[in-house]
């Protein structure tokens, strides 16, 4: 909105075309997202302490986590509020990429709201069934990355980008990158939400890997960088940046209230809806691999799920002392913050290694 | 009584409030968190001069 206002006012007041460039309206998105869940947190807070809208704590978990139970939860529609106006603020709203990551993340938003609002409010612990759940992630998934794929006009915008190669990429063709892009949003949007289980775990990683994504989104779109460092040029994603800088600002002001000891925690409405917009990203700007490799935390915690399921299906016994990962390292011994705060340096360490990316090629 | 077994006491107590609960856990233990968050909105802020010229 303030882009096209910016734009209109040009002509006459030239001060006004400073806004119109990404890297600033970036920042002032960043620093918007921050203010407005600043403003609209405690009172959210309050809110959802008024409705008794508390946390169940599984009894299966870790003792220490029992103090936990009635803590505030679905604090993820903060985030998701503060993205949406940012956006809608800040970025040019006639570009598409822009309203196909807001449009995905504020489904799988939706879906993650029916399923905390049926556990916490109806007192349901089912939720939202797991057929159901995985039903409607997949379809706003399907749909986004067809879309996607259709309204791509180059060859370059469904190939897969190689990291550390600048002449390989392999092309998908339409059929490929949807299936592709499926696995992408839905899984790193589950991801997510299984790394959700200990106060800030979650959310810092988000803000780590949003931000070095709008970065990549800026190269992609900028045709000199794009040239200069060997990506193709992906024309309109860099408006993106300004997406992943109100992702940034959002988290981090979630964060001021998410730190251990936690005031609220985000529920799978913002555990779902992050994974699915860092997906989303990832995928336009082509760098999916990277994705992975900056999301290592996340990814190494699903897999801790999938090996300790398969092998106590498998033998009768479990590899981890308790999954997710980040419950097996409390049970050895770690504190809570402990295991938190070195699964952020890990993750600040991954992201680094994945932006050496951008000039190691 | 040990330290943490106050806080534990605390805990049990007054988990009907979360800013109760988070008392009882040790508030003061998100405020290297907190500030952290400050130093990265100053380092935004100052890197919005790169533009802001």
């Amino acid at each position: 909105m303030l882009y096209e206002i910016a734009q209109w006012l040009t002509p006459d007041v030239r001060a006004f075309n400073v806004l119109t460039y990404i890297t600033l309206r970036g920042v002032l998105a960043a620093l918007t997202a921050l203010a407005i869940s600043f403003i609209v947190g405690p009172a959210m807070i309050r809110k959802l302490t008024a409705y008794k809208i508390g946390q169940a704590v599984r009894d299966d978990g870790p003792a220490t986590h029992l103090v936990k139970s009635g803590t505030p939860t679905m604090g993820g529609a903060l985030i998701l509020v503060s993205v949406a106006v940012t956006t809608l603020l800040w970025a040019d709203l006639r570009n598409r990429y822009v309203w196909l990551c807001l449009l995905t993340t504020l489904g799988f938003g939706a879906v993650g709201w029916v399923d905390d609002w049926r556990k916490v409010v109806h007192r349901n612990p089912k939720g939202l069934p797991a057929r159901a759940k995985f039903g409607w992630q997949s379809l706003i998934a399907l749909v986004a990355v067809y879309l996607l794929a259709y309204t791509a006009k180059l060859p370059q915008q469904t190939e897969v980008i190689v990291p550390f190669f600048k002449t390989i990429a392999i092309p998908l063709g339409t059929v490929g990158f949807v299936v592709l892009g499926y696995f992408v949003v839905v899984g790193t949007s589950n991801a997510v939400n299984l790394t959700d289980g200990l106060d800030g775990l979650a959310i810092m990683p988000t803000v780590m890997i949003a931000s070095a994504l709008a970065i990549f989104a800026y190269v992609s779109g900028n045709a000199v960088f794009s040239k200069y460092l060997g990506f193709p040029l992906i024309s309109g994603s860099g408006e993106l940046a300004v997406f992943c800088g109100a992702i940034a600002g959002a988290g981090l002001a979630f964060l001021w209230f998410n730190a251990y000891p936690a005031e609220v925690f985000m529920g799978d409405v913002g555990a779902l809806a992050l994974g699915a917009a860092l997906g989303m990203v990832a995928l336009v700007v082509r760098q999916e691999i990277v994705l992975l490799i900056m999301g290592g935390v996340f990814v190494v915690e699903t897999l801790s799920v999938i090996i300790q399921v398969a092998s106590y299906k498998l033998t009768g016994k479990r590899v981890f002392r308790m999954a997710p990962l980040h419950h097996h390292y409390e049970l050895k011994g770690w504190k809570e913050n402990q295991v938190v705060v070195r699964f952020w340096i890990i993750t600040m360490m991954l992201v680094l290694f994945g932006l050496s990316t951008l000039k190691l090629r | 009584m040990k330290a943490h077994d106050h806080r534990q006491v605390r805990a049990r107590l007054t988990c009907a409030s979360p800013k109760l609960s988070a008392l009882a856990r040790g508030r003061d233990q998100n405020l290297p968190v907190r500030f952290w968050i400050i130093t990265m909105m100053l380092v935004l802020f100052g890197l919005s001069t790169l533009k802001l010229r």
